[in-house]
């Protein structure tokens, strides 16, 4: 699987080189070299976007790119938008190679998984770049919590901890693109879910990371879902711990 | 037209022997699968793009005509110019299908080329 961090190391080394400032909203090169592609999140639970820390950013940004990068895989059904900024020449508007199995509504929402080439077309309908993004299928959902994969989760009463779910394909690799996600539990009390924080904070029921908050000794689950996808971990909650002076 | 050149129009008619167009690719990108530019077929799956330098051959001579693509079927493959970049090409795979693509050499039709759509890979699920 090719990767695109060795183009940014090599553009700052260029840049140290020859003193020129790196553009700071990176992005990727295109196929022809004639500009940058670059990713915008534009909806809820983009792992791109993802912004507490409770996902290794390390591990997710071989696929997923930082600096605006391109990632190299989308989940079918997420959704992203893409521009693009020549180097010189005429501006460019970004459209699916396929019509059919990618939707343009708000973004781009890719529904049939396999490469699609996005294409960066001048107003003369010739085509500045190109690049390609492959669309796979969720095939689980990771949880995350201060950096690491979790199977569970043991908290104190009046503790609050950030999980986060990780769309991943079947060979465990992060999958880029935002979709609504659902967090629920039984509600018998042990613990609450709130927004984590974030560019979309505010309706914790929707995105990707949640923040659990110990509120009684006991046990209970906490499940989420994404389309199809569905996880579910086991909340031990412990007596408050004592603050000793 | 004197009587002996209008007896070389006729033969060469009857024998075939008219120019001998072809194309010259290079490709300019590397495509994630694999894509096949010819002067007979244009293959390529549904979902690639590939861009190539296009230069028109025409009696085993480099020419510098200007070389336009015109797909008979819409929707199955898109043929652009790479943006200010007359003999160069962008190639992608809209769907499925097959359609003839007509290729002229200023102005002049001198081939049809069969384009393939084939179906997208789908990657690791």
């Amino acid at each position: 699987m090719q990767r695109r961090l060795p183009y940014l190391s090599f553009s700052a080394l260029l840049a140290f080189a020859t003193g020129c400032d790196l553009p700071l909203d990176g992005g990727s090169r295109g196929d022809l070299g004639a500009g940058s592609f670059n990713y915008d999140c534009v909806a809820t639970g983009d792992a791109v976007c993802n912004r507490t820390g409770a996902v290794d950013a390390n591990h997710t940004e071989i696929v997923l790119g930082i600096s605006r990068e391109v990632p190299l895989l989308v989940a079918v059904g997420g959704r992203f938008d893409l521009s693009f900024r020549p180097d010189g020449g005429s501006a460019a508007f970004v459209e699916p190679a396929r019509r059919r199995g990618v939707s343009v509504q708000g973004g781009f929402s890719i529904s049939d998984p396999g490469v699609h080439a996005f294409l960066a077309r001048t107003r003369d309908g010739e085509v500045a770049d190109f690049i390609h993004v492959e669309a796979r299928r969720i095939a689980e959902l990771e949880i995350w919590s201060e950096g690491v994969p979790i199977s569970g989760v043991s908290l104190a009463v009046g503790e609050r901890l950030t999980i986060a779910a990780l769309p991943v394909d079947h060979q465990h690799t992060p999958l880029a693109g935002g979709s609504s996600w659902h967090w629920s539990n039984p509600q018998t009390g042990e613990v609450e879910l709130e927004a984590a924080p974030g560019p979309f904070d505010g309706a914790a029921q929707l995105d990707d990371e949640v923040v659990i908050v110990g509120l009684a000794e006991g046990t209970t689950t906490v499940a989420v879902q994404r389309g199809d996808a569905t996880a579910e971990i086991p909340i031990e909650v412990t007596p408050a711990e004592e603050v000793t002076p | 037209m004197s009587r002996l050149a209008w007896i070389a129009v006729v033969v060469g008619l009857a024998t075939g022997c008219t120019s001998d167009h072809s194309l010259e690719y290079t490709l300019l990108s590397d495509p994630p699968e694999s894509v096949l530019l010819s002067d007979d077929v244009i293959e390529i799956p549904a979902g690639v793009a590939v861009a190539a330098r296009v230069v028109p051959i025409e009696d085993d001579e480099r020419g510098s005509q200007r070389v336009r693509f015109a797909p008979q079927r819409v929707g199955i493959i898109g043929i652009e110019n790479v943006a200010d970049e007359d003999r160069a090409f962008v190639l992608w795979g809209m769907e499925p299908g097959q359609s003839d693509v007509d290729v002229s050499f200023d102005g002049e039709r001198v081939l049809r080329i069969q384009a393939v759509v084939t179906e997208p890979r789908i990657g690791a699920e």
